[in-house]
């Protein structure tokens, strides 16, 4: 717990190639089904990768006007959507104007996906940045009419996790009564595709695309983009108490290192990773051992996935060959900004339903990644304390620890 | 059904930190070419030949405002292993992506180049700056647009109230003016390209040197949009270096209030027994780092 009487989670709202409520989310992931398809928004016939996990339509919030919704760009409407629907989870939605609610999004790419829509439209935003300035964070807060200050941060796939840390560092310091946090993509787009097919990181299984994204397995050749969102709530335990709030979960431990090595690769020299994860345990006050559940980052990437293996097996010691992990890239695809946000909500899914999610199309599992999968097949579990592992580009590594309230 | 409105904890809202080194890079755009190969003051750091070879021109001058500040401020022999980084840019890779978006619609997806994403993208500044600096700690980017100046503030004093780090490297950059680009993403050749670097340490009462307070209203601040966030003070921070002048009047004071009920002031803290000058600065930051558990400072 920390000194503040810890922060939970009591909403949720997401959007993924899963589905797009949370119980959804959580039955699709249980029931092992990839999200993964052909590409159908645009035309990728030259593109190198031609697959990915897509939210092909974001429902529109209850009470917005569909056609004004419709007219929006996809993050936005992503954003909203999520944003809303956790609000209303949490009981919140009707009272946000009479608390100091604050706003912590990841949003990577905004305004290059902006830029992309509208020049691929025909249109000249780009030329003329004096048109259309005010940024998404600060349209969404006034949207939902939130009266707290709002921030959107980005390290790359790492970004869900810094989002949740900050919230959690707004209620610990009482600038906000509750803090909506979280992060959104929508990668699925002719320019990130081709820009990270032509980095070789992405998977070409594309006459196959549900068996594409197979992390940990010798087959990997590259992940597979994803898109969606996945957004909380957090308040204080003392206010979740009182008001006798459905609770998720405590956000009890992060951490955070930067490689300083590459912008691109993992560094070969595990030690920053493994003092992000050891950082996040030890904010959580938690040994390894008491470690039920681990998602971890791996996104099918040859050097990825057993970098990753290093640093979890120095951290677990022994336990490495108990605590069960699982990627669930395998079924949502790489969404990339989003990842970790989404990846904290399959931790939440865990602890909710007993259940472990597991890594789908593990079926040759790479000896350099011998760690205790829980493959192909979701396994029941008391999941009391879980672990998410992100890393990003720019040598971002982070870790959040959620625990069972 | 609402709750009772619950007290959020008192005497909270404003955190303090100490302001240990800055400085401020102004170029033509034209200038920051020279700088991908040398882009502080030698001798501060040996860089990777190619760690700059495709970043954007905001992270070269970003980082190049960091290199000053140490070198300005004394600090060539603190390692900065343990602390960590955080960077605004505006309008990152604007020019870039002109040039990459009709690439795109002349040639296809084989005409992306594949170096935009991990060094033109928001999270880039930072990150090539902890591969500089040789940073271990967090580094991450910040907001992206005009607002992203205070949104770095607010992030980075609530990262450093926890005082698990060291200190924080702070990076604002952009362009002035931010004007029409042609679609070979030229513009005005008159545009300036400009980086703000400070480094900041937790808060330490009994410390001389600049101080710096920011408060966020505990009240609720009604949502209000913004005629045009352009207009804005993106370097608020360094008019307000400027405004407290080089007098280092003991306990001076100035400050600004910015969006979202948030307020930042700069103060000259002054310690009786303390000298005035920047080798109470160095020595303090040194000193902070020496105490803070972690920090690991070769001198």
């Amino acid at each position: 717990m920390s000194h503040h009487g810890g922060v939970w989670i009591t909403g949720v709202g997401t959007a993924t190639p899963l589905g797009h409520t949370y119980a959804a989310f959580a039955d699709e992931l249980l029931a092992g089904r990839s999200g993964v398809d052909r590409v159908t928004g645009f035309d990728v016939t030259d593109h190198p990768s031609q697959i990915g996990g897509q939210v092909h339509q974001v429902p529109c919030p209850l009470g917005d006007d569909p056609d004004a919704f419709s007219a929006l760009p996809r993050l936005e409407q992503l954003t909203r959507w999520c944003c809303v629907s956790a609000l209303r989870d949490a009981g919140w939605w009707e009272g946000r104007g009479e608390r100091r609610v604050g706003l912590v999004l990841g949003l990577g790419a905004e305004w290059l996906m902006k830029w992309e829509a509208d020049t691929l439209r025909g249109g000249r935003t780009i030329l003329d940045p004096q048109d259309g300035v005010e940024s998404l964070v600060s349209r969404t807060r006034h949207y939902l009419g939130l009266t707290g200050p709002a921030v959107s941060v980005s390290a790359a796939c790492a970004s869900g996790n810094y989002a949740l840390a900050q919230a959690k560092q707004w209620l610990e310091l009482g600038w906000v009564d509750l803090c909506v946090a979280g992060a959104c993509d929508m990668a699925v787009r002719p320019m990130s595709l081709a820009g990270f097919g032509n980095l070789r990181a992405l998977s070409r299984r594309n006459a196959e695309p549900k068996a594409a994204s197979r992390p940990f397995d010798k087959g990997r050749d590259g992940f597979v983009v994803g898109e969606g969102g996945a957004v909380f709530v957090l308040e204080r335990a003392a206010t979740a108490r009182r008001r006798g709030a459905k609770v998720y979960a405590e956000v009890a431990g992060f951490g955070a290192s930067s490689d300083a090595f590459n912008m691109v690769i993992p560094s070969p020299h595990p030690e920053p990773a493994i003092a992000a994860v050891r950082q996040a345990l030890a904010d959580a006050q938690l040994n390894p051992a008491e470690v039920d559940y681990i998602n971890a980052h791996a996104t099918g990437t040859p050097v990825g996935d057993i970098a990753e293996t290093r640093v979890l097996s120095t951290v677990l010691g022994d336990a490495v060959s108990q605590v069960p992990i699982s990627s669930t890239k395998s079924m949502t695809g790489h969404l990339l900004t989003a990842a970790a946000a989404v990846e904290a909500l399959a931790c939440v899914v865990a602890m909710e339903r007993s259940a472990l999610p597991p890594t789908i199309n593990l079926h040759d599992p790479d000896p350099e990644c011998n760690l205790c999968h829980v493959a192909n097949e979701a396994r029941p579990a008391r999941v009391k304390v879980a672990v998410s592992d992100s890393f990003g580009f720019g040598g971002s590594n982070t870790c959040l620890v959620l625990k069972a309230v | 059904m609402i709750p009772d409105h619950e007290q959020v904890p008192a005497g909270l809202q404003s955190v303090s930190c100490d302001l240990v080194a800055h400085a401020a890079v102004h170029l033509p755009l034209s200038a920051v070419a020279d700088l991908r190969r040398q882009p502080g003051p030698p001798g501060i750091v040996s860089l990777p030949p190619t760690l700059l070879k495709h970043a954007d021109e905001q992270t070269v001058v970003g980082l190049s405002a960091i290199l000053h500040a140490i070198a300005a401020h004394g600090l060539q022999d603190v390692s900065f292993t343990d602390w960590g980084v955080l960077a605004a840019p505006r309008l990152l890779a604007r020019s870039t992506m002109i040039v990459s978006l009709q690439r795109f619609l002349a040639e296809g997806a084989w005409g992306v180049s594949p170096h935009v994403i991990p060094h033109r993208s928001l999270h880039s500044p930072s990150g090539t700056v902890s591969h500089a600096l040789k940073i271990h700690g967090p580094n991450f980017g910040v907001g992206g647009g005009a607002e992203g100046a205070v949104e770095l503030l607010l992030a980075a004093v609530a990262m450093l109230e926890r005082r698990q780090l060291p200190g924080l490297w702070l990076m604002w950059t952009g362009q002035e003016p931010e004007g029409e680009m042609d679609l070979a993403g030229q513009g005005d050749p008159n545009t300036i390209c400009r980086g703000l670097a400070v480094a900041l340490t937790p808060g330490r009462p009994q410390a001389t040197g600049l101080r710096l307070h920011v408060e966020v209203n505990p009240l609720p601040v009604q949502a209000s949009i913004p005629e045009n966030p352009w207009l804005s003070d993106y370097f608020y921070l360094e008019t307000l270096l400027s405004r407290l002048g080089p007098a280092r009047e003991p306990h001076r004071k100035v400050g600004q209030d910015l969006t979202g009920g948030v307020r930042v002031e700069l103060e000259w803290a002054h310690r009786s027994h303390g000298s005035t000058n920047g080798t109470a600065v160095r020595a303090a930051a040194v000193e902070r780092a020496h105490s803070t558990p972690g920090a690991e400072i070769q001198r």
